[in-house]
Parts: structure tokens; C-alpha cells; sequence
């Protein structure tokens, strides 16, 4: 790339090895940087200075530094100092630390050389861990000095340049702990320790904000309505004081001699760290550890991501399915030997492999929490290789020399034992269903009429074959929800949705949806209200849920089941739809899921008798079962927080903790609806959008989850539904939902696609007609 | 009387009189039994009592104990409940659809055929109470007054018919079979020579005398009670089908369902009453009564059902196709070529090409083709219950939800206990009750009887 932009090569970096197709999709990569020059941005995927050194020279060249790339705005989080680390692990040893006081780090886990650091620790004269958890590094620290949870104290934090932010407390410390800011002022003798109610690090903060914060503003003339509004607002941002452009400063010779000296293994490890779990700091807590994996939808586990064509070769099995083992390998790098299931990946590059950071935890039996260790069958912590309880995957940590998170393997060899993964979701296609999946092309999205990309269904009806649209028809007599009073709804758009999961724990910690454990989530018994469906294309799709009309003819179904080598992904958030024709609604034999007169498909729990046959009734497959008492079954103790009374305490009062027996799902938040509509009736006023949100829609961080009153034909929920995106999914079933999605539009060349989608300019919407138009757009491609 | 032509097969083997029909049904009740009927009835009952535990387990713990998941919420539970419907068909099909059309063949299986109707029935009943997640509550499914105002029951839901559907043949049937079984009682009573089988059968009697009168009130009640039933046998199976035929789901939502859920349901219950008879007819002797002219109409009538199902199965598939509906046209593609090929080929085999069989005579003559083919029918449809069930929602709109389903020891345990139940059951009827219908078998000793029809019984001429 750097020879295609720039013109120059790197000095030790072999471009001649590269297969022509690489090099054909290298040069045209580059040619479309080199028109954008200065609206462009090339990103480095690796942590190895020398890549960062070439990737920012591309940028150079491509005239980014000045226009793209805005170093006002710097973000503070994952800064780290790898130097300094190596430099304090030397100095340990050499016995010139005399004491070591640590605060938010767990080195004896996460470093590559943890076990040295552990072993390094008894060389310094003090050691003081102030973590929250007994872990890895605290364990072998003299003293541990819990700091207080985040929930239960004061902090400010610089998470970006010139932005601020406070953290306030929302609970008395629960436990005998002190802040740990606190514990360094008590020790420096800046204040003295009074008990669980001590304000000394508020003070301390309020100090510097009013020093330091306070004279940055002119708002305020008083600092107390300027530290209000900061503590109401948790954040404050600062004048933004322009840094001159920088020059691009790195070797490039440096860099090039760095990467020729990179010794190939016949594997290529990525080390990455999942939506979920990161780094695994909070491995002790369950709803992470369930949350399946944004792209493999395995929960509860650790694993090594391979090719198929990789697996076929090593004898491994490619099957997903609750009953279908997965192979163990041992890779090895070095001395170190990680023993990990293998999961198969579409997309994976051959010959390279992708491991989780953040798992294994705990090896040594630290207390950091019942859910970092696996549980059995019956729900009680299967023991481990030394005894203790086993840990759940192995820490990659250990593999990553000097911090890099790219490596290469020495061997990856198949021990022959079988491990069962849980995977939420076990079909890796959308089948080329149309109507549940619509992706376009940026093209087409804007220079063709909606019916393009986003058809409608249709129905004749009558000697006169009128043509109706399918809302038109109706079997049951119409829920009068369009324009009396509100109507909750919800658009989705697929085009921001990056499938991160944050809506599901959200939803999670709103609605006190139960944690079920691998064993159950391997059973396909996975309770989340809000699942992250994943779909990946087919050799027969150009897109998700368009189908090659040709390919289809020679491939059939099996075709269709199979995803690409290197498939198109798209991320699909579904809950209940709230349906206004609600199938689970006619079916419940004692009315136990009934329509409100907002929109709003409700369950009545009190009621439920368990019969299941609205839940075989959904064709969105959204309604969860207790299939078990989870606030009280064995079988949940260890991974379900409702069970003991420290973990009650994430439960929301506002939502009822439901029995064994009945069936529950999304319920669009009613509490925070009722609590919203509370809010605007104390204040004497009409209900505006804003007022109700729900918890998904909150904390979406690409705003990809709007919710309002579609009745308000101003609300952003009833635009963002009108908009030419806005689709129904499974629309022809006639279920009128209140869930809109909006087609995902990609920013790339697909001409097989546009060659279907601008095939159907006319009569569309007729199902029978598309075999017709599908053979002709395959015509059409070939011109 | 009715005189029957020479050339009909007779209905009654060899030379009969009256007593020696009410001595051959009493024998049993009044004798020993045979070890072999304690060794059975042990085993029905150890099996029986394996599976009330699993359903103790079950009701102790939860649904989660089945191997059901969320895409998957109903399998082995609802496939049981339609399966043991079905069987519980032949019953009223023989005494009441055949009493309207006056076959008197049926007098020889009718007894047993409804017990092993009613039977069946509870055991079919079971699964929809076990199945629920809160059977504590489940007597909300009844329109019963209660304190919650105006809270009432959905009559919009199907599943709420099957209540009223299957609690109305189960009663129905019940009754019928009571009937009947009154003047049996009285013999029985009236022969009986312990005080305790006296007492007990003259409670069971109702204090029948035989008088001309109760004969002319128990005529009336059996046709009435037959025009009531003869509806039921068409209702009962048609509302079950509705659960799946008013649904959305893609291989459920068929309109087709009614007509070809009857058709398997007496195609199955036929099939159980061959196995259970040829076991009945030698081990308690009764073959003069029960035999293979008997046999052989039962195997005719299970070739027609049978090719109904199999032509209702062809129609499945032609509609799927033809509906140009992706959802439904996958549906039974998956079906036939999906992970479950094999449930959907079993299927297949056991129901639409096993009973073709049958139009060959000397098969449908044979006892033990036919033992062979009345079990190899009812795994068919078990398979067929299983197959629109689970082949249908494991792989529906989403394939997101896409799944499969795996049983686990409850759901296997429950399944065999209800055929425990069941034999349990039956072999205490054939034990203690009079498995043919003594009064009606008479009334036709002198028409069909053999030695009646080619005259060389003793006195015979005197009759005519």
C-alpha cells in the first residue's frame, strides 16, 4: 500500500510474495485513497510501532495529516506504556522498588510476563494492591486495600482531551472499603480517614474542578451553580486550545528493518479483545460472560477462531450445533501452549487464527467472582486441572510478548478431545430471505426509487385483481392505535447497527432478564429480551438476503446454508415487535398476552399458565420461557445474580423478577414508558419525544435505536419510519409491527447486486414475478 | 330375523350357543389369570410408575427438564398428546360411526376398542396438563366465574377448543362405553360366587334387571348416545389440527389439516386395536369371535385412511410448491431434505407405503403381517405428529432462530410411562372386564354364526 500511495517502498517489507489478487485489490484501494487525497484515512489494525510508523506515513503521503486526521481531540482511553513496565519489572528485580502500590491493574494477569511480575513481587518490601477483587496480582500482594465500587464513589476522569468528566456515587459503600484516592491522601497525610461517609476525595475533587475548571469558564459567577451543573451533567468540556499540525517523524528504515526481522510461523495469531468481556476485568460478571459474541454468537467462552479450510486440514470438526462438539488444538508460541476449542469462522484469513484476550481468569483460584469459572450440567463449578475451579478458556495474555497483539504460532496441533461451545445462534445464513435482511448499495440508494432496494408486498384480491399493499387485508378487526392517543414504536437502522451488544446488556440490566449459564444457552435457552442476530452471505447472496437467481438454480438450499469464504455481515437487533396483528395474541388460550391500546403487545405474567403457543406462534421467535426457576433453582446459583443478596441488587425495582412457567419478552420498557408519561403529567404538560426512551434505545452509541409516539407526526420515531429505508420485517405475514428497521446501505462496488435490484424497476412487489426478473438481471450482469 | 346371505363370511367360528359366549368372555374374570398376564401387567405398571416420576421430576423442577428450547417450544409433548388422540378415534369410530351403518362386525371389537379409547384418551390428556409451566393455574383455561372482574378465558385460541374438544369425547365416550358394559355387569354380577366380586359388580350394574324395559331404555340410550359421538369423532381431531392449522407458522398453517388429521387418526387407532387384539383374541382365546374376516375389514379400513394420509401428505406438498410462498415451500423441502430427512422418510414409509400393502389379500389375511404392520403404522404416526411439529418450527421465518431438538431422558421417560399406563390399564379391563360385548355378540350368534349359517348346528332348524 505504502508503495502504491507513496511511490516509495519499505525498505525490508517483500511485496513480490503477495498473490496477484491481493495485489490487484492493493492497487485498487490505493487508487481510491489516492482521489480522496486529504479526505481519506488509512487505519493500522496492530499494535507493533513499526506497522503504526508505515501506516502514518501512508497517511503522510495521502496529504491526511493536515485534513483527516485532528489531533485536538485525542482520546485518552487504552494509553499505556509498555517501556515503563518493562523498566519497573527490571528494576523489581534488582531489588530497587521498595514498595509497589497498585490501583486498576492486574499486571500478574494481563501482562505477557505475569507469572515474572508475580514472582518479581516478592523482591519489593511493600506491596499494596488496592484492588476490588482478590485477583491474580492482588492474591500475591502483602496488603490489599479494596477501593470502593465504581457505584460507590467520586472520581473525575479525562476520557478525551479538554472533555471532563465526574463520576458521582449512587449507594453508601456497601462493604469495609475506602476509596482508593482516598487511602493515597490518608497516606500522604493529607487528610485523615473517617469511615464509610468520608468526603475527603469529594472535597479533593471539588478543590481541583474549582481551581482548575472553575476560571476555564465564564457561565458561572459562582463556582457552586458551576459544580452543579457539572455534577448534573456528569461532564464538562474545555476550550479547545489548536495544536499545530504535526510533521510525520517516523523511521521508515527503522520500521521496515522491524518488520523484516518479524520471524514467520506457519500461523498468524490475532490476540483481540470481544464486545463483551475486553480485557477481562469484569470476568466475574455473568451477564457479560452470556452475551454472545457479536459475529460467532458463542457465549460463556474462549476459543480459537479458524477457516474452515484450515479446520478441514487439521481434522476438526466444522459443525455448529448444541450437539456438536467442537475439536480442542494446542497452539503453541514459544514455550507457552494455550489449549482452546476451535470455532469456524467465515471470513478468517487461512493460515491465521484469532484468540480472546480477557479469558482464563482466575487460574490460581482467585476470587474474582463465581462466573469466571465453567459450570456443569447440574450448575455446580466443574474443578479444574489443579484441583481448584476451572477457569473458563486460557489467557491469551501469556502469548503476547512485549505486548503485541500480532504473533505467530509455532504449531497449532488437534489434541483429539472434544469441547461443547454454546452458541446463541447456530445458522450462519439468512437463506436469501428478502423480507427479514435489506442491504443495498450507496449507489443505488441514491440514485434509484425506493422499489429498488426496498420493495413492498402486495396482494390481488377480487375478479378485478386489485393490487393492494399487504396492511390493506385483515383477518381480525384493526387494534385502533394509529392516531388515537400514542402508539409506541421503534425504527432500528441496520446501516449504523455494528452489532455491539450494549442494547442487550442494557436490556438485560433494565428488565432483570435472567442469567441461564452455558449449559443452557448450549440447550438454545438463552433468555435475552433483545438478541443480536447475525447473518453472513451466501456464495448465492451479493448482499445479505438477496439471492442470485442462477446460483440458487445450480447451488439449491444447501447452497444458501453454507456462508462465503469471506462473507458480507450484517447485525440485526430483534425483540418483540409489538405486532398490531400479534400472533401470540389470538393463540394464548387464557389471555394472558394481550394488545394495549398504546401499540404495545403486554404479557401479563400473573396470568400465564405456560402453554408456550404464543412462543411457537412468533415468527420473530422473540418470547423466552422460564424454563426453570431461575432466582432459585441449583442449577443457577453460580451464574444468576438474583440468587444471593449482593447480586439482588442489580435488579430493578420497577420490573417484576418472574417465576417458573411463564413466558416473557420485550415489553418496549413500559416502565420507563409509564415513568416518562409521569414525568410530563407532573410538569402539566403533553408528552414530547424524548420523554420515553428505553433502555436499548439509551444506550445504542451509534444512535442506530430510535423510539417515540408514532402518533406524533412530528416525533423522530415516525419520521425515521416514513424515511424510503424504513421496512417491516416479515411484512407479508400481516403482522403489523411497531418495529421499523432501515435498510443497510454499504459503501462499495457490488455490481452483481445493483444488477438485481436495478432489474426490478418494474411491477415489483409481485412475489411470483421475481424468478422472472432475478434471470434477467443475470443477464444484465454480464453485459 | 334377519337372515344373512350364505356366501358372507360368518361373523362367529364354529358352533356357539349363548352360554358358551357368556362362559368364553367370563372365563378370565372369573378364573385365575395366567402368569403371563402378572409378568405383563408388572412390567406395563414398573414402566407406568417410571414415567409418573419423570413427570414428578418434571412438575418439581420445570419445562427445562424436556429438551425444548426457544424456537422449539413444543416436541415429544404435543407430538404424545395428538399421537395418543389419534389412537383414542378407532373406539367411537367402531361403536358409533359402524352402529349407524349397521356393522355387526364391529360387536366383537367394540368393547375393546372404546376401552382402549378411553385409555388412550387420559393418556393423551396427560400432555397437555404436563405440559404447561404452571399446572397449578391451569384450571384457568376453564370459563370458571373468578375474582378478577372481567378477566374470561380467550375463545379466540385453539387451544382452548382442544379443551372443551377433548374433555367432550372424553365424557362422551366414557358414557358409551359405561352403557354398554351395564347388562355385561349383570351377568357377571348375577354369576359372580364371592361376596366381594357380588358386591362390586352390583354396584357396577346399576341394578340392571333385564327387563324388557331397561332393554328398550339401554337400545334408545346406545343409538342416542351414538348420534352424539358420531360427531365427535370428526370434531375432536379436527379442533387438535386447529392448533397448528390457525397458527402462522409455515407446515402448521395448512387448511388442509381437519379432513387428513382425522383420516391418520383413524388410520392410527385402527392400527392400536389390531395390535392389542391379536394379542387379546389368543391370549384369552376368543378366536372364534375375533377373527380374520374381522381382521381383514380392519386392514381394509386402514388401507383407506392410509391412503387418505397419503394423498393429504402429496397435497401438502403440491400446495407448498404451488402457494409460491418462500416460507411454506421451504418448509417441506426442509422437511424432506433438512436435518430431520429421516423423521419425514420414516414417516413417509410406515404411512403411505406400508398400508398399499394391505390390497393384497393374502397379506391383509395374514395375523402376523398384520401384528407387524399395525406397529410399523403407529411409529409412522408418531413420526408424522413429530414431523408437522418439530420439522416445522425448528427452521421457521428467522434462521436466526433456526434450531434442533434433542430429547432428554424426562422427555423419553414420559413418553414410554404413558405406554405403561396404558397396557397397565388395559390389562386390568381385559382382566376384570367383559372385553367383548356378551349381549350384543348374541344378538348376532344366530345371523352369522357359523354353525347357524351352514346348518350343522344341533336343534338349528327348529329356530327357522
Amino acid at each position: 500500500m505504502h508503495k502504491e500511495v507513496s511511490g516509495t517502498g519499505v525498505n525490508g517489507v517483500d511485496t513480490a510474495s503477495l498473490s496477484e489478487d491481493v495485489q490487484a485489490k492493493l492497487k485498487m484501494a490505493a487508487e481510491l485513497l489516492k482521489k480522496n487525497k486529504g479526505t481519506s484515512l488509512v487505519v493500522c489494525g496492530s499494535n507493533r510501532k513499526s506497522h503504526q510508523v508505515v501506516v502514518n506515513s501512508i497517511n503522510n503521503a495521502l496529504s491526511n495529516y493536515a485534513l483527516t486526521i485532528d489531533l485536538n481531540n485525542p482520546i485518552n482511553l487504552f494509553v499505556s506504556e509498555d517501556d515503563k513496565m518493562t523498566r519497573l519489572l527490571k528494576e523489581m528485580n534488582e531489588k530497587k522498588i521498595g514498595a509497589l502500590i497498585m490501583w486498576d491493574t492486574n499486571p500478574a494477569y494481563s501482562h505477557a510476563s505475569g507469572d515474572a511480575f508475580k514472582a518479581a513481587l516478592a523482591n519489593v518490601d511493600l506491596t499494596v494492591s488496592m484492588a476490588r477483587y482478590a485477583d491474580e496480582t492482588a492474591t500475591a500482594c502483602q496488603y490489599i486495600c479494596p477501593d470502593h465500587h465504581a457505584l460507590e464513589s467520586w472520581y473525575d476522569f479525562n476520557p478525551k482531551m479538554n472533555h471532563y468528566s465526574l463520576a458521582q456515587p449512587t449507594i453508601r459503600p456497601l462493604n469495609d472499603t475506602r476509596s482508593a484516592m482516598e487511602s493515597l491522601m490518608v497516606w500522604a497525610g493529607m487528610a485523615n480517614h473517617v469511615g464509610p461517609d468520608s468526603t475527603n476525595f469529594h472535597d479533593k475533587i471539588k478543590s481541583t474542578w474549582q481551581q482548575y475548571g472553575f476560571p476555564t469558564q465564564t457561565k458561572h459567577l459562582d463556582f457552586f451553580s458551576y459544580w452543579n451543573e457539572c455534577v448534573h451533567n456528569s461532564c464538562s468540556s474545555m476550550a479547545v486550545t489548536p495544536q499545530p499540525t504535526p510533521a510525520f517523524a517516523g523511521n521508515l528504515a527503522n520500521a521496515g528493518k522491524d518488520i523484516a526481522s518479524v520471524a514467520g510461523g506457519e500461523w498468524e495469531i490475532s490476540l483481540y479483545q470481544k464486545a463483551s468481556l475486553g480485557i477481562g476485568t469484569q470476568s466475574g460478571n455473568p451477564w457479560l460472560q452470556e452475551m454472545p459474541d457479536p459475529i460467532s454468537k458463542v457465549s460463556w467462552d474462549n476459543y480459537v477462531t479458524m477457516s474452515l479450510g484450515d479446520m478441514k486440514a487439521l481434522g476438526l470438526s466444522t459443525e455448529v450445533g448444541q450437539e456438536s462438539p467442537s475439536g480442542m488444538v494446542s497452539v503453541k508460541v514459544g514455550e507457552k501452549e494455550l489449549l482452546l476449542p476451535v470455532y469456524p469462522q467465515p471470513g478468517q484469513t487461512p493460515k491465521t487464527i484469532g484468540i480472546a484476550l480477557g479469558y482464563g481468569r482466575g487460574e490460581g483460584g482467585e476470587k474474582i467472582g463465581r462466573s469466571s469459572f465453567h459450570t456443569d450440567f447440574f450448575g455446580k463449578h466443574e474443578s479444574g486441572s489443579n484441583g481448584g475451579r476451572k477457569s473458563i478458556g486460557a489467557n491469551a495474555f501469556k502469548i503476547a510478548a512485549n505486548g503485541i497483539l500480532e504473533l505467530n504460532a509455532d504449531s497449532i496441533t488437534k489434541t483429539g478431545e472434544n469441547y461443547y461451545l454454546a452458541c446463541s445462534q447456530t445458522h450462519s445464513t439468512v437463506m436469501a430471505r428478502n423480507s427479514i435482511v435489506k442491504e443495498t448499495t450507496l449507489d443505488i440508494y441514491k440514485n434509484q426509487p425506493k422499489e429498488a432496494y426496498n420493495h413492498v408486498h402486495m396482494l390481488h384480491s377480487g375478479w378485478n385483481h386489485d393490487e393492494n399493499h399487504i396492511s390493506e387485508y385483515n383477518l381480525w378487526d384493526e387494534h385502533p392505535v394509529e392516531n388515537v392517543g400514542h402508539r409506541w414504536a421503534m425504527t432500528i437502522d441496520l446501516s449504523s447497527c455494528i452489532g455491539c451488544g450494549s442494547c442487550l446488556i442494557a436490556c438485560q440490566s433494565e428488565n432483570n432478564v435472567p442469567v441461564v449459564g452455558k449449559d443452557e444457552i448450549r440447550r438454545g435457552r438463552d433468555m435475552h429480551w433483545l438478541r443480536l442476530d447475525r447473518y453472513y452471505a451466501s456464495d448465492v447472496e451479493p448482499a445479505v438476503g438477496t439471492r442470485d437467481e442462477a446460483k440458487f438454480d445450480a447451488g439449491g438450499f444447501a447452497a444458501l446454508e453454507v456462508p462465503s469464504e469471506n462473507p458480507k455481515v450484517v447485525h440485526m437487533p430483534m425483540m418483540c415487535h409489538h405486532c398490531n396483528h400479534a400472533p401470540c395474541e389470538t393463540v394464548c388460550p387464557v389471555a394472558a398476552t394481550t394488545h394495549s391500546n398504546e401499540g404495545l403487545n403486554q404479557m401479563s405474567y400473573n396470568r400465564c399458565i405456560g402453554t408456550r403457543y404464543c412462543a411457537n406462534n412468533c415468527p420473530y421467535k422473540v418470547r423466552r420461557f422460564n424454563w426453570f426457576n431461575y432466582p432459585s433453582y441449583r442449577k443457577f446459583v453460580e451464574v444468576n445474580p438474583a440468587q444471593d443478596d449482593l447480586g439482588r441488587m442489580v435488579l430493578n425495582p420497577d420490573v417484576v423478577v418472574r417465576t417458573r412457567g411463564v413466558m416473557e419478552k420485550c415489553s418496549f420498557c413500559v416502565q420507563k414508558i409509564q415513568a416518562g408519561k409521569l414525568v410530563a403529567k407532573k410538569e402539566d404538560r403533553k408528552l414530547v419525544d424524548g420523554d420515553v426512551t428505553t433502555a436499548c434505545s439509551d444506550v445504542c452509541p451509534t444512535n442506530a435505536i430510535t423510539v417515540g409516539d408514532w402518533n406524533d407526526v412530528e416525533s423522530l420515531v415516525r419520521k425515521s419510519s416514513q424515511e424510503d429505508r424504513a421496512y417491516q420485517a416479515l411484512e407479508e405475514v400481516g403482522t403489523k409491527p411497531n418495529i421499523w428497521y432501515k435498510v443497510k446501505v454499504r459503501n462499495d462496488d457490488n455490481d452483481a447486486l445493483e444488477a438485481i435490484q436495478t432489474a426490478h424497476d418494474s411491477g415489483h412487489g409481485e412475489e411470483h414475478t421475481e424468478e422472472a426478473h432475478g434471470e434477467e438481471s443475470n443477464t444484465e450482469a454480464h453485459h | 330375523m334377519h337372515k344373512e346371505s350364505a356366501i358372507r363370511e360368518p361373523l362367529i367360528l364354529g358352533h356357539k350357543t349363548y352360554h358358551d359366549i357368556t362362559e368364553d368372555v367370563c372365563r378370565s374374570i372369573e378364573g385365575k389369570a395366567p402368569k403371563a398376564w402378572y409378568i405383563m401387567l408388572g412390567i406395563a405398571m414398573l414402566v407406568g410408575l417410571y414415567g409418573v416420576g419423570c413427570i414428578v421430576y418434571l412438575l418439581g423442577t420445570g419445562i427445562g427438564t424436556w429438551g425444548l428450547n426457544k424456537t422449539v417450544e413444543w416436541a415429544w409433548d404435543i407430538t404424545n398428546f395428538v399421537w395418543w388422540v389419534g389412537i383414542g378415534h378407532a373406539g367411537t369410530l367402531i361403536s358409533a360411526v359402524l352402529l349407524l351403518f349397521r356393522q355387526r362386525w364391529r360387536m366383537a371389537i367394540n368393547r375393546s376398542a372404546e376401552a382402549m379409547t378411553i385409555f388412550a384418551v387420559f393418556m393423551a390428556g396427560l400432555f397437555p396438563l404436563i405440559h404447561m409451566g404452571r399446572l397449578w393455574v391451569g384450571y384457568w383455561v376453564m370459563p370458571i366465574p373468578n375474582q378478577f372482574g372481567s378477566l374470561w378465558v380467550n375463545f379466540n385460541s385453539p387451544l382452548l377448543w382442544d379443551v372443551f374438544a377433548i374433555s367432550t369425547y372424553l365424557s362422551v365416550s366414557l358414557v358409551f362405553w359405561y352403557i354398554g358394559l351395564i347388562p355385561d355387569f349383570a351377568t357377571i354380577r348375577d354369576r359372580a360366587k364371592s361376596p366381594v366380586a357380588k358386591k362390586a359388580y352390583s354396584l357396577l350394574s346399576f341394578g340392571w334387571s333385564g327387563r324388557a324395559k331397561h332393554w328398550n331404555r339401554f337400545e334408545i340410550v346406545s343409538l342416542v348416545l351414538a348420534g352424539l359421538a358420531t360427531p365427535l369423532v370428526f370434531s375432536v381431531h379436527s379442533i387438535v389440527s386447529f392448533d397448528f392449522a390457525t397458527s402462522v407458522i409455515p407446515g402448521w398453517h395448512t387448511t388442509i389439516f381437519p379432513p387428513y388429521f382425522v383420516a391418520g387418526a383413524v388410520f392410527s387407532g385402527f392400527a392400536m386395536v389390531q395390535t392389542l387384539l391379536l394379542i387379546l383374541r389368543k391370549g384369552m382365546k376368543l378366536e372364534a369371535y375375533i377373527h380374520t374376516r374381522h381382521i381383514e375389514y380392519m386392514n381394509i379400513v386402514i388401507m383407506v385412511t392410509g391412503s387418505i394420509v397419503g394423498v393429504a401428505y402429496l397435497t401438502e406438498l403440491f400446495i407448498s410448491w404451488y402457494s409460491g410462498v418462500e416460507y411454506e415451500s421451504y418448509a417441506f423441502i426442509n422437511r424432506a431434505t433438512g436435518p430431520y430427512w429421516w423423521a419425514y422418510w420414516s414417516m413417509m414409509t410406515c404411512n403411505v407405503i406400508s398400508p398399499q400393502l394391505m390390497w393384497i389379500r393374502k397379506l391383509r389375511r395374514s395375523l402376523l403381517f398384520t401384528f407387524f404392520i399395525s406397529i410399523v403404522v403407529n411409529i409412522g404416526m408418531w413420526f408424522e405428529r413429530f414431523v408437522i411439529i418439530v420439522t416445522s418450527i425448528h427452521r421457521d421465518y428467522l434462521p436466526s432462530a433456526w434450531s434442533m431438538f434433542y430429547p432428554t431422558w424426562v422427555d423419553i421417560g414420559i413418553f414410554i410411562g404413558t405406554l405403561g399406563l396404558f397396557f397397565s390399564f388395559y390389562l386390568l379391563f381385559a382382566r376384570y372386564f367383559p372385553v367383548l360385548a356378551i349381549s350384543e355378540v348374541k344378538t348376532i350368534l344366530k345371523i352369522s354364526g357359523e354353525s347357524y349359517k351352514n346348518g350343522t348346528a344341533p336343534g338349528h332348524n327348529d329356530h327357522h
